[in-house]
């Protein structure tokens, strides 16, 4: 079920990758690379929330690869 | 032992030249800054237009025999640098456009129709053939090196100041400055930008201030060298598509990791139409000034 | 390195071939830089109403990380991050169904202190285009330790403003429970992990773009939870839970500029399904408005939704016989709700940032699952402060 479920996100991503967007000029790329927009401002934050949530949630992912885990209780 | 500012003033390039180093050892300074300036003397003397016995004059006469000509390394890394120049500006900045840039040096009257038209036909990157490292041009094209050569410098003798222990010194070359570190006391270089209506000869206010600490500080403007003919001013950067010198903006300073690029993405925005610059300025990353041809500044 | 336009970058990159350049712009680059984090962790007590027996009063964490990132040459960057935390407080053991006042929570004793220290180094590069990372770490505390490695990797498509994403991991971990032979707790156990991931990072427009990825986990060896127990028919036992788990989640983030207040929006999404019949749906919301040059302010909102583990009861007293059991409420059905608030001052090489958290779950916010009465469902709050510092 895992797998299947995988295969059709990764359909979802190739669309994605497939799909028409507006060009985007290479000096147009400053907005995008502001501090704010960025998709991790904060390394340390990230993975400070993401060791909270996982030690005290069922769910875990989409922090990339992790480190270890712990005895979290 | 103290440390102390020490400086030295040359002419070179054209320009006027200072070179200023913090540094405990008077020798030690003074035989970095002694490197420095020899460096820059080396790239005046190689790429020096005005010289006929410079390196790039004779390039220019052997490149045009069948087969063109081998040029050497630094050369053929400057000139890859031209093609990404010519490539990421959609062909608006144009080493190539030597003949224009000779057409409109310090003229009294417009130039005709046809000596346009002559100078355009020998224009454009890409009519040479540039393989590297062999460089082939058609007889009569005349290369312009004015927008790297001098923020070249700039950098390669900043480069030496650090092989040389100096890491709190700057390199002025006529306005494009390298800066190798803080000062002594960890503080930035206040660099000034000169205001464009002044001549170079007169002292006054800067147009503005920006606290460097380190990189390069390049500064593009039609003040010097422009003609003016029936009272309007025509400055020295033309557009190598139309001919004709350029008029978006008086000056644009861009602060960057070298002089080199900061040189070529404030020679860009002077390239392109106002808003077009501004646009790519905004966007670029860099901190920037530009004044318009009405007067207004703009910064990012 | 500085985040520049693609002119720029270009330029940049071009001009690397000249002599010295790479020498001269490597010495100078900003990129390396120090971080230094705290953060305040305290869960509020379980209500009176609820409590068995044992202390009230749970986990209070306090966390000091840092990250340390110094370019070694023009091709290679050294990472070394840390963390030491120090906990201490009392956590849920095992769920008494208490016939007149319904299930209740047991409590343990209040722990002595304990810390935990982790150390990751990560060694990146750039060939070709691609950028690579390798990362080596390593979690230490009196009952657990384990041993850890990474790699990813990254690919910038220019002309597609597509960036391709991958990564594998894998992880050994080591249990040994504080006084086991003292309470009949397993002495020693072993578990590993094991994680694929691949993303998709797309430019929409000057002002938008989205990232989306998926990650596959397998675990394998003990995975039940030393210290919980669960009340069974009369009897209390230890948790038991499978012995393998498979994860999958898909995490979507989006980014959007907005010229007129020059403020960015933030969206991201995760779902998440497991073979222990977990699903669960996580949103988060975030709006970073700048304030003049050097200040942001950024309120967010978390909400989490989580359905049980088939496994899953607070307490059985029907006589069942299950496989696997456990009264964990972390493997519960709930929902969660995270409000934040972060301000961040940025100056030319320094940082500031101070956020607060207020976590609340409840099994009324969960979306879907089935709802057992759960006692021990946590609220938290939480204080942090990062420090940044670069230079050349």
């Amino acid at each position: 079920m895992t797998l299947k479920r995988c295969w059709t996100v990764l359909l979802l991503l190739t669309l994605i990758e497939l799909s028409a967007c507006a060009e985007v000029q290479p000096w147009e790329r400053g907005r995008l690379a502001k501090p704010h927009m960025a998709l991790d401002a904060d390394p340390l934050l990230s993975s400070i929330d993401a060791h909270t949530y996982n030690s005290k949630e069922a769910a875990s992912g989409g922090n990339g690869p992790a480190g270890g885990g712990c005895g979290c209780n | 032992m103290d440390i102390k500012l020490y400086r030295q003033h040359f002419l070179s390039m054209g320009c006027p030249c200072e070179i200023g180093v913090f540094s405990a050892d008077a020798k030690q300074a003074e035989s970095a800054m002694a490197g420095a300036e020899n460096e820059v003397h080396r790239l005046d003397k190689k790429y020096s237009h005005f010289r006929e016995d410079s390196y790039i004059t004779r390039l220019q006469i052997t490149a045009r025999q069948a087969g063109g000509v081998e040029v050497d390394t630094e050369t053929a890394s400057l000139l890859d640098y031209a093609a990404t120049q010519f490539e990421i500006s959609q062909g608006l900045f144009d080493i190539t456009a030597g003949r224009l840039a000779r057409l409109w040096h310090r003229r009294e009257s417009l130039p005709s129709d046809t000596e346009l038209s002559s100078a355009l036909r020998l224009t454009g990157w890409a009519k040479l053939q540039w393989q590297s490292p062999r460089l082939s041009m058609p007889k009569g094209m005349q290369l312009e090196l004015g927008g790297i050569v001098k923020e070249y410098a700039a950098d390669r003798a900043a480069l030496l100041l650090r092989r040389n222990g100096m890491h709190s010194a700057y390199v002025e070359l006529g306005g494009d400055i390298h800066i190798t570190g803080p000062r002594a006391d960890g503080k930035p270089w206040n660099m000034g930008i000169r205001n464009p209506d002044q001549q170079r000869h007169q002292t006054g206010t800067a147009m503005a201030g920006i606290p460097v600490n380190c990189g390069g500080l390049a500064t593009s403007g039609d003040y010097e060298r422009a003609s003016i003919i029936d009272g309007k001013r025509y400055g020295h950067i033309i557009n190598p598509t139309t001919g004709w010198p350029v008029n978006s903006f008086q000056c644009v300073s861009v602060l960057a990791p070298s002089c080199l690029l900061a040189g070529s993405l404030s020679t860009l925005a002077m390239l392109m139409c106002h808003e077009d610059g501004l646009n790519m300025l905004d966007e670029s990353g860099l901190t920037w000034l530009a004044r318009g041809t009405n007067g207004v500044d703009h910064k990012g | 390195m500085k985040k520049l336009s693609r002119t720029a970058s270009s330029l940049l990159v071009s001009s690397l071939s000249l002599p010295g350049f790479t020498e001269l712009l490597a010495a100078e680059s900003e990129a390396n830089n120090f971080q230094y984090r705290y953060t305040l962790y305290d869960e509020e007590p379980l209500p009176q109403n609820v409590l068995a027996q044992g202390d009230p009063d749970r986990y209070r964490i306090k966390s000091h990380q840092f990250r340390f990132e110094q370019d070694l040459n023009e091709r290679f960057t050294l990472t070394v991050e840390g963390i030491h935390e120090s906990m201490s407080g009392s956590s849920p053991w095992y769920v008494f169904p208490d016939p007149d006042r319904g299930p209740l929570q047991v409590m343990s004793g209040a722990t002595i202190s304990e810390t935990r220290n982790e150390i990751g180094l990560t060694l990146g590069t750039q060939n070709n285009g691609v950028t690579h990372a390798f990362r080596g770490g390593y979690s230490t505390e009196n009952d657990y330790d384990a041993v850890s490695a990474a790699y990813t990797g990254e690919y910038e498509q220019q002309n597609k403003h597509t960036t391709l994403s991958w990564g594998v991991s894998y992880s050994d971990d080591r249990l040994s429970p504080t006084d086991a032979e003292l309470f009949g707790r397993i002495p020693h156990a072993e578990r590993n992990s094991i994680s694929a991931s691949f993303g998709l990072t797309r430019i929409l427009n000057r002002n938008a773009l989205i990232q989306s990825g998926v990650q596959i986990t397998h675990q394998d060896g003990f995975l039940s939870d030393p210290y919980k127990e669960m009340w069974i028919n009369g009897g209390v036992f230890f948790d038991k839970r499978p012995d393998q788990r498979t994860a999958f989640s898909w995490t979507t983030r989006f980014r959007q500029y907005f010229v007129g207040s020059n403020a960015a929006l933030h969206a991201d999404y995760r779902f998440y399904d497991d073979d222990w019949s977990v699903t669960a749906h996580t949103l988060d919301l975030a709006w970073h408005q700048p304030f003049g040059e050097n200040f942001e302010l950024a309120p967010s909102i978390r909400y989490h939704s989580q359905r049980a583990a088939n496994f899953y009861q607070p307490a059985i007293t029907d006589g069942q016989q299950p496989k696997y059991w456990s009264s964990d409420y972390r493997l519960a059905t709930y929902g969660a709700m995270r409000y934040r608030l972060s301000g961040t001052w940025r100056a030319e090489i320094w940082s500031l940032a101070l956020n607060a958290d207020i976590y609340n779950s409840s099994e009324s916010l969960a979306l879907s699952g089935p709802l057992f009465d759960t006692p021990a469902l946590v609220d938290f709050w939480r204080i942090s402060l990062g420090w940044q510092i670069s230079w050349q």
